[in-house]
């Protein structure tokens, strides 16, 4: 069953000053997918995520979000349409509370004027009631109930990005970019991630686009995937397609190895 | 009497200053400086509207910080569209600042240029300062403790994240910058119309300085902290009268001592009402130990 497009992109080339960080690439993610993109460090795949989150402009080509175009539009509006994004390098507010940061995302833009604000009328303290109330549903769907006081810089790594994927779907997105979100966690960390990619995907039938390097990671959540490298896509199609392509294994394996692999 | 109502009056107007740099440089991380700038704008605007214009004292002063706030409004578009943060931004309010000095030191018509403007009525009581001083202080706690103030203590934070969490960040920093210039304003305005008169050089670089030296003293993430260093900040100079050439030098002491101690300010994240609450439980504890104490003693 073929449902629309998400998002799509339109042979897009970025190129900076003599380097072209991608070119010609074009791929489209469905409603409801679980698509990955992968490749060796340095192919694209995070100017790609920026692309699309509006901090870089590409030099050619279209991304269209439900049919309409996110280029040169700010963060703050591409958000609005409905786009919210992880970092390989966490952006938490690290001083904040851990509840805190996750309550940033549900009122970014406050439900009253700042005339309310300034008067403190009612209504204010009743958008805070409901928004920590909120908060502390999604931090115990994320099991991080109990660590709600913690400041979020203080939290250990895995949780970081946990707490990053939680503010992410806190500002009701319909589609969510994951950039590495397993980087820098041990194996057991990992499996419990899976699981809870799946869950959210489950749960808010969300349509995701992944960056990562596990391999067996991407193989046991991803419905599609699409392999850059250089900047050029290699592949795209099923896991188990791709992980079988010889092309794809020279990429991420180099020549010699992968005659020893054949 | 009349000595002590003198300072308390003059703490308050530091108060309202300090308020809308809270916003600014305390919760929004902006750093300004040139928020001397606002306070001449206010004080010479409401100054003429009430001699040439017949307005009435709190109008005049009113509209006065409502002209403040537009020349805020002013210089932010090109500075914020931009995106000057840090160092940038406060150069470019330091240029404002200076601009503000020249410019009115050089225009003769209405304000005298550099001869300074005399005979504005004295207005200014204890009792205006005091209910003003209240009213701005209730609107900024309100806008703080909203999640307006939420919004900007983030974008401190982490821009980039901020903005991807659907913030408008140029609204946002816009907003902080226009409250910092009425607050300024309206305190320039109303010391104006206590000290009678108004020079070029009333609202120096020194002044903002001290603006600043408020909110880091008091703490970045407070406003009671602000306020407390504001009122500290304004009696000082009454009471190290005696040495005042020395004063400039200990504030510079006073500075890097808390720099270096306490570098998130003397409160930081706290309110003085959550520290006396805690205080106060504390004191419960250690009355409830004694009591149980004393009936196991006996």
């Amino acid at each position: 069953m073929e449902t629309k497009p998400v998002i799509e992109v339109r042979n897009v080339t970025i190129q900076f000053g003599s380097l072209k960080a991608n070119s010609d690439v074009s791929f489209s993610v469905r409603q409801g997918e679980l698509f990955g993109l992968i490749g060796p460090n340095g192919a694209g795949k995070t100017t790609m995520f920026n692309a699309m989150t509006g901090s870089v402009t590409p030099t050619q080509g279209d991304i269209l979000f439900d049919g309409k175009s996110v280029l040169k539009k700010r963060a703050d509006e591409i958000c609005k349409m409905g786009i919210s994004r992880t970092y390989q390098n966490i952006r938490l507010f690290p001083q904040m509370t851990v509840e805190e940061n996750v309550e940033i995302g549900l009122h970014a833009v406050p439900q009253y004027s700042r005339l309310a604000a300034f008067l403190g009328l009612p209504v204010v303290k009743r958008t805070e009631r409901e928004t920590k109330q909120r908060a502390r549903e999604f931090l115990n769907r994320f099991g991080l109930l109990d660590k709600q006081d913690m400041k979020a810089g203080s939290l250990p790594y895995a949780m970081q990005r946990k707490l990053e994927i939680a503010r992410a779907l806190a500002t009701s997105p319909k589609f969510l970019l994951l950039d590495e979100p397993a980087a820098g966690m041990n194996n057991d960390e990992c499996n419990e991630l899976v699981a809870l990619l799946q869950q959210v995907h489950q749960d808010f039938h969300m349509t995701t686009l992944l960056i990562e390097h596990h391999m067996d990671l991407v193989a046991s959540l991803c419905d599609k995937l699409c392999v850059l490298n250089l900047g050029k896509v290699l592949r795209q199609g099923t896991p188990s397609q791709v992980q079988k392509d010889p092309e794809v294994i020279q990429a991420y394996l180099g020549d010699r190895r992968r005659k020893r692999y054949e | 009497m009349k000595y002590t109502a003198t300072v308390l009056l003059l703490a308050g107007i530091n108060m309202i200053a300090v308020s809308g740099c809270t916003v600014l440089t305390g919760y929004g991380g902006m750093f300004s400086l040139g928020q001397a700038g606002f306070m001449s704008i206010g004080a010479y605007f409401a100054a003429c509207f009430h001699i040439y214009g017949h307005i009435p004292f709190l109008l005049a002063v009113l509209l006065g910080a409502l002209v403040s706030t537009a020349a805020a409004v002013l210089i932010g578009f090109p500075v914020l569209k931009n995106k000057l943060t840090g160092d940038y931004f406060a150069v470019c309010m330091l240029g404002f600042g200076e601009a503000v000095r020249l410019i009115s030191a050089n225009f003769k018509p209405y304000i005298k240029g550099a001869m300074g403007l005399t005979g504005i009525p004295r207005k200014t009581t204890l009792t205006v300062v005091v209910v003003c001083t209240l009213v701005v202080l209730f609107l900024i706690r309100n806008y703080l403790k909203s999640h307006y103030g939420k919004n900007l203590i983030a974008i401190r934070q982490q821009e980039v994240a901020a903005e991807m969490m659907g913030m408008n960040i140029m609204s946002n920093k816009m907003w902080a910058l226009a409250i910092s210039g009425f607050t300024c304003g309206f305190a320039g305005a109303l010391y104006a119309f206590y000290a009678t008169t108004m020079y070029p050089t009333t609202y120096g670089s020194a002044k903002s300085t001290d603006l600043n030296a408020a909110v880091v003293f008091g703490g970045v993430n407070s406003l009671s902290g602000p306020m407390m260093a504001a009122i500290i900040l304004a009696a000082m100079p009454e009471v190290l009268r005696a040495f005042a050439m020395w004063r400039l030098v200990i504030y510079g002491l006073l500075f890097v001592v808390i720099m270096l101690f306490r570098p998130e300010g003397l409160f930081g994240n706290k309110e003085i009402a959550g520290e006396l609450k805690r205080l106060w439980r504390w004191i419960k504890r250690v009355w409830a130990w004694r009591t149980t104490g004393r009936k196991e003693a006996g």
